[in-house]
């Protein structure tokens, strides 16, 4: 198991889920904080595909009104394989630093 | 270059005060009018170095009149007790009549601390000078039938001096707090093993900053943060434009809690500065320290004080938990309506996040 954030903050699958994260959350109509919870809260594996679940179903609402990108299943099963690679704390964090950012 | 060494004796601040004391001391008298000696303090883990490139000549032939030794320790120096400084400065007389710069040469270029112990007097170590020297804290009072104040701890007065000529010239003191209630801080950034910190360097970032006084109303370590991010920008900026290798490790510090009468220790320690250390080798770290003091500021009396607790929690332990907890609170916080708060960009979180341990 890896424990190197800055590493997988770096990688695509991160990129794009963590950049869709943020759009929810800074999107004032949207403002989807309940999927970031679930997602932080998430204590295993399965918790954490569950919690992706539901964010991408919010999350598709909100797109197809704006025309925005969605990760792709690729992305999806990029970010699984994670969870087998690192910490899955270590991956939750790596979503979740996306939302710091400026860059959309 | 000459190798001086001091031991340290398990009083963490009392021992760094004595290493940068004896590093002020050497620079101070070894140098003629105008040239200073470099002189360099470095943690070696058991032992402080001072490494100086005076001969043991210039050393010992002590450049400098006694009045301007007896300078070294100022009349204003920001001691919580100030009532004490003229006992030391006795002290420092009695040592120039006993010729110092011999008594430290012995006793910390040849190691012979055992025999030049026996020769000097004991007398009381002062809780400003070394928090645990303050009385009640030296004996279990607890279950007594009689109440009892402990004892004092004592310290040689080469000591002594040596580490109030260090205070004076290497502390930074903070307040937490506003008014007569407001609780002293002093902060004592701890060198590295490798670079360890020119003493004339550690003047110039004391006389570059604009202020030596560091304040919060939040408590010690959002005080800390702000003082260590405030030091280490200059640092940045130094290692650029004049190559400065210079290197803090950690912090010490002590805080003193107002009573109605003197003063008392409370909460003291060392704190790991490893982030900011790292993000001085960086590009981004000039950015990265402004965004960092820039999130604490606009937090800490305005907005959510949660959030710079938080940060600077994360600043001195940067683990994976505390970030967790940070990150939360400021996306929470930037979700409120009115809080407008500083965002990273991509180059400076990625920089943060490469030192999550």
């Amino acid at each position: 198991m890896s424990n190197n954030l800055g590493e997988l903050y770096e990688e695509e699958a991160i990129r794009e889920f963590g950049a869709a994260l943020r759009r929810a959350l800074r999107t004032e109509s949207v403002k989807d904080f309940a999927s970031l919870t679930e997602i932080d809260r998430a204590n295993s594996k399965n918790d954490l595909a569950e919690a992706i679940k539901t964010f991408l179903r919010r999350y598709e609402s909100a797109a197809s009104k704006r025309h925005w990108t969605r990760p792709e299943v690729k992305h999806l099963e990029q970010l699984m394989k994670f969870t087998d690679k690192y910490d899955l704390d270590v991956v939750k964090a790596a979503l979740i630093s996306h939302a710091l950012t400026k860059k959309s | 270059m000459l190798n001086f060494y001091v031991n340290k004796s398990g009083r963490p601040i009392f021992d760094l005060e004595i290493a940068y004391g004896l590093g002020r001391f050497i620079y101070t008298v070894s140098g003629e009018e105008g040239i200073s000696k470099n002189t360099w303090i470095l943690d070696k883990g058991n032992k402080y170095l001072i490494k100086t490139t005076a001969t043991k000549n210039e050393f010992l032939k002590e450049t400098k009149s006694d009045k301007e030794i007896m300078a070294l320790i100022s009349d204003d120096m920001p001691f919580p007790r100030k009532r004490y400084i003229k006992y030391i400065q006795k002290y420092l007389e009695d040592l120039l009549d006993k010729e110092i710069s011999q008594l430290l040469w012995q006793r910390h270029f040849n190691g012979k601390y055992k025999e030049i112990n026996e020769k000097l007097e004991y007398k009381s170590l002062y809780q400003d000078l070394e928090p645990s020297g303050a009385k009640s804290l030296t004996m279990p009072v607890i279950g007594d039938k009689k109440y009892s104040e402990g004892n004092t701890k004592k310290a040689n007065k080469l000591d002594i001096v040596l580490a109030t000529i260090g205070f004076d010239g290497f502390a930074y003191r903070g307040f937490i707090g506003k008014g007569d209630k407001s609780k002293q801080v002093t902060i004592f950034p701890n060198p590295d093993s490798v670079h360890g910190i020119r003493v004339d360097r550690h003047f110039i970032i004391k006389s570059e900053l604009k202020s030596r006084w560091f304040k919060s109303n939040l408590g010690v370590k959002v005080m800390l943060a702000k003082a260590l991010l405030k030091i280490h920008q200059l640092l940045w900026m130094k290692k650029r434009t004049d190559e400065w290798e210079d290197t803090y490790n950690s912090v010490n510090y002590a805080l003193f809690e107002p009573t109605g009468n003197q003063p008392k220790p409370g909460e003291s320690g060392e704190l790991s500065i490893n982030l900011l250390k790292e993000l001085i080798k960086t590009d981004e770290g000039k950015h990265i320290f402004e965004r960092l003091l820039k999130l604490i500021n606009q937090n800490e009396n305005y907005g959510n004080g949660e959030l710079a607790l938080r940060l600077s929690q994360f600043i001195f332990d940067t683990n994976l938990e505390n970030w967790n907890m940070y990150a939360m609170e400021h996306i929470r916080t930037s979700l409120e309506p009115k809080m407008k708060i500083s965002s990273y960009k991509e180059n400076e979180i990625k920089e943060v996040l490469k030192n999550v341990k």
